[in-house]
């Protein structure tokens, strides 16, 4: 094979198979495996342990009968309770319980004019959900990893809602009542981190009202009638690259949970469509994050424009410009681009579909993250 | 003695935070880890399985092994090659687990590909036919060596064989594709 022909190759393999989108990293579900993996091996050894211990001391009965194998570990491994508030509970309280042994509660406190959400062992969940739809409810959930490590969903739900019913792995079906609290009623539950929430319902008596399949079992887009498909899986690139080392994307992801915004590092969809009635010629920021997780180094910036904006020239603080195309998404104008560690933007221009410059803007009335 | 064990208590639950800020540190580091190879790993499988999803499935087991022995890994000198190797191995075992079952036809099904334009789509999945025409050890060379851009030292290292083995693969395999007709007409090699 000469060189020319191997360059040849790669290029036309590239060409071919170079823009293959993947859904974004199953980090959870990988982290969740693989645990499930090392309990089945503790459990190997340990059965080794026992059948080497007790071979000693009953070899003559072991001659004549095969060791007892231990049972199969299944291919879960989380415990999850949930208890309501029961009579005496402190005010508040909307449900507590353990999970894989570790005592959790969520307990919403008055501090001044601010609801404030708290707990034990639920650390992260931090601003109230707002109001709910009438048949539906609004869910906030945040993750802690490391040992006793919990996700954590916490909802105010609609006046017609009786229930929420959640269902974990394995078909585990976890109902949960609302509780009244200052005017709303909420649910919340905590599981193991990593463990993913498979499907979630709203009920009205016996009657669904709603249900949702959240992104990688933690964040809740949408809400959708019994019965109503989801959207198919796909994923829909802003804009990706790699910046000071570090890859990045945005990404529009549509599936059972609905449409949304995958941050830079894929772990979360949680950026909410774009707002309708963008000006022409406007640049609407949506989100911002740090490409690593280590909330330091460069940023990813998502921007919404326009229908009149087909291209906008950014400038950054470097003195580097650069030039993107804006990308239709359900009929929102979006694009995406990277801002190196230490640099800010300074300022855009942005062109319509002919390439004339429609509107200029400074880096304080778009008001990038920094 | 109720000292001594307080400061037992106070040193056990030190222990127990290092521990639980280890943890977390290290499925950071994981998470890192993951999020920065997962497409590469992907697109290993896709041109290993010619199936999006299997790739997926594969590249998600890759990573669920590495994590079961993170610790090991995270200080291996080449954790890429071992999630690599891994991805490799699970389609070899799926390979022959799938030889028994399978019904050999002289036309493949067709293809399922990403979102993309119809020539695109049927070029690709023309491509990905002739690639699952070839041996899987002839398959695993072009797609590292050709495809993923990896030296024949690396490539060897994924496949656990030697660098002459990898040449020799990885040519007759491009002698297989570029004997194919439906590539060479539609100007695809």
């Amino acid at each position: 094979v000469s060189v020319q022909d191997e360059r040849e190759l790669r290029q036309r393999l590239g060409g071919l198979l170079g823009d293959l989108e993947p859904r974004p990293a199953p980090v959870f579900a990988a982290m969740r495996q693989g645990r499930g993996i090392k309990v089945r091996r503790w459990i190997a050894v340990a059965a080794g342990v026992v059948i080497v211990a007790g071979g000693a001391a009953a070899l003559p009965a072991v001659l004549h009968s095969a060791p007892a194998v231990p049972r199969p570990a299944g291919p879960l491994h989380y415990s999850v309770t949930v208890r309501p508030p029961g009579k005496g509970a402190p005010a508040g309280l909307i449900a507590s319980g353990k999970q894989d042994g570790y005592p959790w509660a969520v307990r919403i406190t008055r501090q001044g004019s601010q609801l404030v959400v708290g707990g034990l062992g639920v650390n992260g969940v931090g601003g109230l959900p707002s109001d709910a739809p009438s048949n539906g409810v609004t869910l906030e959930s945040a993750g802690q990893s490391g040992k006793g490590g919990t996700t954590a969903f916490m909802g105010v739900v609609g006046p017609e809602v009786t229930k929420v019913v959640f269902v974990l792995p394995g078909g585990r079906v976890y109902s949960l009542t609302p509780v009244s609290y200052d005017r709303h009623r909420y649910i919340a539950i905590a599981v193991p981190y990593g463990v993913p929430v498979v499907r979630a319902a709203t009920y009205h008596g016996s009657r669904e009202l709603s249900y949702a399949v959240p992104f990688e079992g933690t964040t809740f887009v949408d809400w959708l009638a019994p019965g109503q498909p989801g959207p198919a899986r796909f994923s829909q690139t802003i804009g990706a690259g790699v910046i000071d080392g570090r890859a990045w994307r945005f990404s529009a992801q549509y599936g059972p949970w609905g449409y949304c915004f995958a941050v830079p590092d894929g772990s979360q969809c949680g950026v909410p469509a774009p707002r309708t009635g963008i000006a022409a010629t406007a640049l609407v920021p949506m989100s911002c994050g740090y490409v690593s997780s280590t909330n330091s180094g460069p940023t990813a910036n998502l921007v919404a424009t326009g229908p009149a904006v087909r291209s906008v020239t950014i400038r950054l603080s470097g003195g580097a410009t650069e030039r993107l195309q804006t990308v239709d998404v359900r009929g929102a104008r979006l694009l995406a681009f990277a801002v190196p560690t230490g640099q800010t933007v300074t300022g855009s221009t942005e062109f319509g579909a002919a390439g004339q410059v429609v509107a200029h803007d400074s880096a304080a009335g778009i008001n990038y993250c920094r | 003695v109720i000292g001594s064990m307080q400061r037992s208590a106070v040193a056990a639950r030190s222990e127990e935070l290092k521990e639980v800020a280890m943890d977390a540190s290290a499925d950071e580091e994981f998470s890192e880890f993951m999020h920065g190879r997962w497409a590469q790993l992907v697109r290993l499988g896709y041109g290993l399985t010619g199936d999006l999803q299997l790739a997926e499935d594969l590249a998600q087991t890759a990573f669920a092994r590495a994590y079961a022995s993170w610790s090991r890994v995270r200080k291996a000198d080449d954790p890429d090659a071992y999630v690599r190797r891994i991805v490799v191995n699970a389609n070899r075992s799926r390979f022959r687990k799938l030889r028994v079952n399978e019904l050999l036809t002289d036309s493949l099904p067709e293809l399922t590909a990403a979102a993309d334009s119809a020539g695109a789509r049927d070029d690709r999945a023309m491509l990905i036919q002739a690639l699952m025409r070839l041996s899987h050890g002839q398959r695993a060379a072009v797609v590292l060596r050709y495809w993923l851009d990896m030296t024949e030292t690396e490539t060897a290292a994924v496949l656990g064989c030697s660098v002459g083995n990898v040449k020799s693969q990885a040519a007759r395999g491009l002698a297989k594709l570029r004997a194919n007709a439906a590539l060479a007409e539609g100007g695809l090699l």
